[in-house]
């Protein structure tokens, strides 16, 4: 599979207004490979560097540091090559001019890649009747509401047919059901694409990151964390699986279940009104469940409950960042 | 350039000029302020002649010089000074990211505002005959037509040249813009023949296109013109041809070069400088 | 609520638009810079009509057409400077900063916040006045004639006539309050209004009889006369439609007319204001 996107120690340094002669460094070190034909993830919280990564990508801003590949050519002196075969959504953002329609906006942008007005058209149509703004194809932009401008300009990213698209944070301010169209299109697009298509997306929801991306990477303080699938992310970074299981508390001495072989952490609290103990056990695989079970049984104890607990994206983010994705000290765990 | 990227550029050009050309149309409020009231102050400095009992032609020179006012506002405002708009409103980002030439807006942009600047200058030169009785006796139609069309060419690559710097700067740039406006009126001698200014001071303004276009303009549209020339009309013709030449060529390097410096220092997406 | 704490409400309003206003004007640039941009301007225009009179007369030009000229360009700077200043205000706040909204619905006093951004402009055009002032004493024929008696009343019409350079800005602040930005044509705007129709440049009396009727109802046609008056220190004007009215009638007309707009600009303020929220552009963009 070819690559889409290759970076090498790719670093970009801010000076920092506050402090004299010194830098903050926005990304650091960042090397990654994104293969062709897929939707790769950005997960970081605010002032991760994942924007900062997008604006070297799209060719709007240069590395202080390293080297950025897209689609083979160099950011930094092959930029002219690389505009014709991206376009980039940020959301949130207003694009084009109030006076102009919708559909007036659109077509100016496309002209701007010189694309063909019948083309261009025909283009517009179709996609304002996939996001279901057809209805607001001539009206005016500045009478449109914030959510469905952002439809516009989600549209614009996609209007010229671009190889590689990034999309920046694209269903910030959209409500649930424009950021599920939104989520759903973007994976038809890249699913069922003639050609290779891919779509770099930045987001804060895990979420949607998980739903949407092939591979994502999780991002924090300019640095890249972890790289990988989100299926194998959960698996490895959260520690394999977890179970909670309640045992009547009477006599029972939930230490001895902690040295049993797979069991990798364990914590255990009273629950006094139910008269039960809850035991949470960190375990490396599945099959260590069954020697617990059966140590309970030879002791003759009965077990009232067991859960499996599904790890999810945001348990492997908090532990590769050391906090919620939301933020606050109150997170940190 | 190749043929698609030529295609490619002429469609940007009429994609942005067609933003003017519609926002013309929707906001009729254009008229108050981009005609009627640029209008006032062209009049008030042909009444200053009148009040004096100066020779008709003079109040000519002040109508050419006010009509020749609409254009470098264009350039100045219009185009030149677009792009801190085009940045706050987050377009600028958008332009960059286009597989287009930053000329190909620029260029948009002027053409755009082509309409209502024709108007203006077309009206400019009624109130100057119906109201003051100006007069033309033009030498040559093709020269006078030449001219114009060269100084518009030179004043244009100027003015890419200086929205070139909106890549970097932000209010700033507008602020040190506003210098253009009133320094130039009296350097180009939109109100007086550039001669006034005597040679040292008039050589330094020919470096502003328009000097030199509204001198050769006045020599070849009024009876008085060749009496207040500041250098014939030919080698202001050749003057210009090289001005336009230069600035062009300045421009298309300036614009690449602050692109990149606005990539490197991250300052191209920076909002409210 | 007492008079005082209503003083003091009014006068933190004034301090912080002015404040802000000063930022906006000035902290953009390194002071140095900010004043060369700030005098050269005033000054060029300054030489625009003394190139023009130098063309057209040569140096059979009188003192009396110079200092007529002079003396205009002086006062219309305050003229110029925060009539700009406050009708930028809506412009700005709006297309620029997109802060419309959340002062719109603020308890402030547009009034007082107005006064305040336009003080930035006030502190400007002063500057450019003093520096207009030494070029045309060390530099250019131009003459003083201010006794000491006519002082209180050179203050008087200076006073008033500010505020109601104030009032008109108000006017302007209402109109831009539901129109699209035009580039930076505000500024054209308002020149060739007071350039026309107030004698700043030119004898009224050599406009069409009904400009003439026009000039008469704007305050700054009064203002100008009156400090021509006094800085000279002579009644003899060259502006025929002065002929045989005394000082004292016209800073009665200066009053007159800028209660009278006073009482306009409040009513068209209001106006434009329901108009801008009937029609939802209180917050709108221009940008094209």
């Amino acid at each position: 599979m070819s690559i889409a996107i290759k970076t090498t120690d790719l670093s970009r340094a801010f000076a920092d207004s506050g402090a004299k002669d010194k830098n903050f460094w926005a990304l650091r070190d960042v090397s990654l490979e994104i293969p062709e034909g897929c939707i790769y993830g950005l997960l970081g919280p605010n002032g991760a560097g994942k924007t900062t990564l997008i604006k070297i990508l799209s060719t709007l801003l240069l590395p202080t540091a390293g080297e950025a590949l897209v689609a083979g050519y160099n950011v930094d002196n092959e930029y002219e090559k690389i505009r014709p075969i991206i376009n980039m959504v940020s959301g949130g953002e207003n694009c084009g001019y109030g006076i102009l329609t919708v559909a007036e906006n659109l077509w100016m942008f496309t002209q701007f890649y010189g694309i063909p007005t019948k083309q261009a058209m025909a283009k517009i149509k179709d996609l304002l009747e996939i996001m279901n703004l057809s209805e607001k194809a001539d009206t005016k932009i500045n009478k449109l509401s914030t959510g469905m401008r952002q439809k516009m300009n989600f549209i614009r990213g996609f209007v010229t047919d671009p190889k590689i698209l990034f999309l920046d944070e694209p269903t910030l301010g959209l409500d649930v059901n424009a950021a599920r169209e939104t989520r759903k299109f973007v994976t038809d697009w890249v699913k069922n694409a003639s050609e290779p298509k891919t779509v770099i997306l930045t987001t804060h929801y895990m979420q949607e990151a998980d739903e949407m991306c092939g591979k994502l990477a999780i991002i924090d303080h300019g640095r890249i964390l972890a790289n990988d699938t989100p299926k194998n992310l959960k698996k490895q970074e959260a520690g394999g699986v977890s179970y909670t299981i309640n045992v009547a508390y009477r006599d029972f001495d939930p230490q001895i279940l902690r040295t049993l072989p797979g069991v990798s952490s364990f914590a255990h609290s009273v629950l006094n009104e139910q008269g039960l103990i809850e035991m949470i056990f960190n375990l490396s695989d599945d099959s260590a469940l069954a020697r617990i079970i059966e140590k309970i049984n030879s002791l003759s104890f009965s077990i009232n409950n067991i859960q499996k607990k599904e790890f999810t994206l945001e348990d492997a983010f908090i532990k590769l960042v050391g906090r919620r994705l939301s933020g606050g000290e109150g997170d940190t765990l | 350039m190749s043929m698609n990227e030529l295609i490619k550029n002429l469609r940007g050009i009429w994609a942005r000029a067609y933003v003017r050309i519609v926002g013309v149309n929707r906001e009729p409020s254009w008229l108050i302020f981009e005609l009627f009231f640029p209008l006032l102050p062209i009049c008030s400095f042909a009444f200053v002649y009148k009040s004096m009992n100066a020779p008709s032609d003079y109040l000519g020179f002040v109508i050419l010089g006010g009509a020749m006012t609409a254009i470098w506002m264009n350039v100045l405002w219009g185009m030149a000074a677009q792009f801190f708009w085009e940045r706050e409103s987050g377009n600028l980002t958008l332009y960059m990211l286009c597989p287009m030439s930053t000329m190909a807006v620029l260029v948009g942009m002027a053409l755009g505002s082509g309409f209502s600047t024709f108007f203006r200058v077309i009206i400019t030169f009624m109130i100057g005959k119906l109201i003051f009785g100006i007069t033309l006796h033009v030498a040559s139609y093709f020269w006078l037509f030449a001219t114009f069309i060269l100084t518009i060419a030179a004043v244009f690559s100027l003015g890419m040249m200086m929205a070139s710097f909106f890549l970097l700067y932000g209010r700033d740039a507008w602020n040190i813009l506003t210098v253009f406006m009133e320094p130039v009126f009296f350097l180009s001698g939109f109100y007086f023949p550039v001669k006034t200014l005597g040679y040292p001071l008039g050589a330094l303004a020919s470096l502003i296109p328009i000097t030199l276009g509204l001198d050769a303009m006045r020599q070849l549209a009024f009876k008085l013109g060749p009496d207040t020339a500041f250098l014939p009309v030919k080698t202001e013709i050749l003057i210009l041809v090289a001005l336009s030449a230069l600035y062009l060529a300045g421009a298309k390097y300036l614009l690449k070069k602050l692109e990149y410096i606005g990539r490197r220092e991250g300052r191209l997406t920076l909002r409210w400088q | 609520m007492a008079v005082k704490d209503i003083y003091r409400r009014f006068a933190a309003i004034v301090k912080s638009a002015a404040w802000l206003g000063w930022q906006l004007e000035s902290n953009w640039a390194d002071p140095w810079i900010f004043a060369v941009i700030t005098i050269i301007r005033p000054l060029a225009s300054l030489f625009i009509i003394i190139f023009m009179f130098r063309f057209a007369l040569g140096p059979s030009a009188s003192a009396d057409f110079f200092n007529f000229f002079f003396i205009g360009n002086v006062i219309y700077l305050y003229v110029y400077n925060v009539l700009f200043g406050i009708s930028q205000v809506i412009f700005e706040d709006r297309e620029h900063y997109e802060v419309i909204k959340y002062i719109y619905i603020s308890p402030v006093n547009w009034y007082l916040y107005f006064i305040g951004r336009g003080f930035a402009r006030f502190i400007v055009a002063s500057v450019s006045c003093a520096v207009t002032i030494a070029a045309g004493a060390l530099f250019l024929p131009l003459k003083f004639g201010m006794s000491a008696a006519s002082v209180p009343t050179f203050a008087l019409s200076f006073a008033v006539g500010l505020v109601s350079i104030f009032f008109m800005g108000i006017i302007m602040c209402a109109l831009t309050l539901v129109m699209a930005r035009h580039g930076n044509m505000m500024s054209e705007s308002v020149s060739g209004i007071f350039f026309i129709s107030c004698g700043v440049i030119f004898p009224i009396s050599a406009l069409p009889e009904w400009l003439q009727k026009i000039s008469a109802v704007i305050p700054v046609s009064y203002w100008l006369e009156i400090s021509r008056r006094l800085i000279l220190g002579t009644d003899k004007t060259i502006d025929g439609v002065w002929h045989g009215i005394s000082t004292g009638a016209l800073m009665a007309r200066l009053g007159i007319s800028t209660v009278v707009l006073f009482i306009f600009s409040i009513l068209f303020f209001n106006y434009m204001s329901m108009l801008a929220r009937s029609k939802g552009i209180i917050d709108r963009t221009t940008s094209y």
